[in-house]
């Protein structure tokens, strides 16, 4: 057999691990989100996708998660943006403190959930879920940013600077539309991570009941996931995996616009 | 000039606040850990800060509750440790083999393949949860320690950022080394994994704590109390004291915390993440 033959074959077991637990199955969610329930297999058309589209919980959970796209992400962003220039142009030890923004990256949420029940226990708001969200998600764009940053070569800036341009016009026309594609990429990491909140949430609520503002869409699944209802499951699972996919999609888009441009 | 420094100052001020902040609730969850009772329900009871800064006893009295009076916690943390070094061993050797076919070989189809893997990769367990039952279901596998395990072994993740790194390789190397050897196996031992080291630990931190950290999984896929795992402590699935809860978390934590220290500085080259994209 030959070495590149061989090379294929290395690909072999993550693919059918791939198939057997992703792809294939999925095939079986479409089919299980056209008929009418596992014992009467009559196909129902988009009747389910009705269903689950005028169920108030179902609006709720996007809606919820919406709000966090439309709110927080831009607001993240901003936020490890700001945070990355600052460490990239300091001083060696300010740039130590980064350990602590990566950190809760790679933490466990559940083993500070506790606390955040403590300290947010008289809040009655989302602001839990969007504080974690933060917490959870700002080390990971920092460390994006922070790499395009340090490609930026150091002339440029010097030349800038140079040129008499203040502060905030060397970061508004230079730094931001050099490192423009991975500020999109963060974007588009934060969108699909806002989708991945869920888990937060259901730990800070736990099995009780959530109040309206932080019901995600984790509830609506596990409840039917309790009530073994493939049919709602199955929409709930090819909606979200639509919307993620267009996201994904508008974000390429813009990026090839971006590109062709220059 | 005075005004720069004032303003330099003040950014600075602001950095170690906020990076104080974002340690702030692990060095919460280690203090409560060593506070009786009676702190904490007080806390509870009334969430102001003065009874949250008010003095209190130091006392071991969580861990010994824990240890002593609270036996499922044993399996619990046993079972976790189990499932997350299985899964971060299969999973390495799974992607490293895969990442390294990615990178080295070529057929027709290579890219949409590659595409579906980090589209799956940035699916949200909402979309991946119900394919995976549907598959463990099909194997009789629910209930068992392979439905926690098997989905993740397979998880794209680790695939697309190996990958990622050994698109910076030389292929010269490996057509070096194939000179001297035909055993893909020796290729793949000696030359290519020597030179991704930053990257095999950093996915290896990353796989670790993505199993170490799984709530769902042992929640839906498997019913038996006695495979589960530590993390449903933590989401009010068995019922017990707020003062247990936290001694767990400290000891739940510990393991991450010291696979960080040690990885960290590997782990923004590792993951090489400025180079991910779909165009690649």
């Amino acid at each position: 057999m030959s070495f590149h033959t061989k090379s294929k074959l290395c690909l072999l077991p993550s693919l059918g691990g791939i198939l057997v637990f992703y792809l294939i199955p999925y095939i079986r969610v479409i089919c299980y989100s056209l008929i009418k329930s596992q014992f009467k297999k009559n196909f129902v058309g988009l009747k389910n996708y009705k269903d689950v589209l005028s169920n108030e919980y179902f609006q709720l959970a996007l809606k919820n998660t919406l709000l966090l796209i439309l709110v927080a992400v831009p607001l993240i962003v901003v936020f490890a943006l700001i945070l990355s220039i600052i460490l990239v142009t300091r001083t060696k030890w300010l740039h130590k403190t980064r350990f602590a923004f990566v950190m809760p990256m790679v933490l466990p949420a559940a083993g500070v959930i506790t606390i955040w029940k403590m300290i947010f226990s008289s809040f009655d708001s989302a602001l839990p879920i969007y504080t974690l969200f933060f917490w959870k998600n700002t080390g990971i764009l920092i460390i994006i940013l922070t790499a395009a940053l340090s490609t930026i070569e150091k002339e440029v800036m010097e030349a800038a600077q140079l040129d008499g341009v203040n502060d905030f016009q060397k970061h508004r026309y230079l730094t931001i539309p050099l490192i423009f594609p991975s500020i999109l990429f963060s974007l588009l990491l934060s969108i699909v991570n806002s989708f991945k909140i869920f888990r937060e949430s259901y730990l800070y609520y736990g099995n009780n009941y959530p109040p309206d503002h932080s019901y995600t869409l984790q509830y609506y699944m596990n409840n039917h996931f309790l009530k073994l209802n493939y049919q709602k499951l199955s929409v709930g699972a090819i909606l979200t995996s639509f919307i993620i996919l267009i996201i994904i999609g508008l974000g390429l888009l813009i990026q090839r616009r971006f590109s062709s441009d220059d | 000039m005075i005004n720069k420094k004032i303003k330099y100052f003040i950014i600075t001020a602001c950095i170690i606040l906020l990076a104080i902040i974002f340690i702030l609730p692990v060095f919460l969850t280690i203090m409560a850990s060593f506070v009786d009772e009676e702190k904490i329900n007080l806390i509870l009871g009334s969430n102001t800060w003065e009874n949250m800064i008010s003095p209190a006893k130091l006392s071991l009295s969580s861990y010994d509750q824990l240890l002593f009076d609270f036996f499922p916690f044993y399996r619990l943390f046993w079972n976790s440790i189990i499932y997350s070094t299985l899964i971060t061993f299969f999973a390495l050797l799974v992607g490293f083999l895969a990442g390294f076919s990615f990178y080295y070989s070529k057929y027709r189809g290579k890219k949409v393949i590659y595409i579906i893997y980090i589209l799956l990769m940035m699916m949200p367990l909402q979309v991946t949860i119900l394919p995976k039952y549907i598959g463990l279901r099909e194997m009789n596998l629910l209930n068992t320690p392979y439905a926690i395990i098997l989905p993740l072994v397979f998880s794209p993740f680790g695939v697309v950022i190996l990958r990622q790194y050994m698109s910076g390789l030389d292929v010269d190397i490996i057509e070096a080394a194939r000179l001297e050897t035909s055993s893909i196996i020796r290729i793949l031992i000696k030359v290519v994994a020597p030179q991704i080291k930053v990257c095999i630990s950093a996915v290896t931190l990353f796989i670790f704590v993505d199993s170490w950290s799984i709530v769902e999984q042992p929640l839906l896929l498997v019913k038996d109390q006695k495979l589960k795992t530590m993390t449903t402590l933590f989401s009010n699935t068995i019922d017990v004291g707020m003062d247990i809860i936290l001694a767990a978390s400290v000891i739940y934590l510990i393991p991450v915390l010291i696979l960080y220290c040690n990885f960290s500085q590997h782990l923004e080259e590792g993951l090489a993440l400025g180079r991910v994209s779909i165009h690649d």
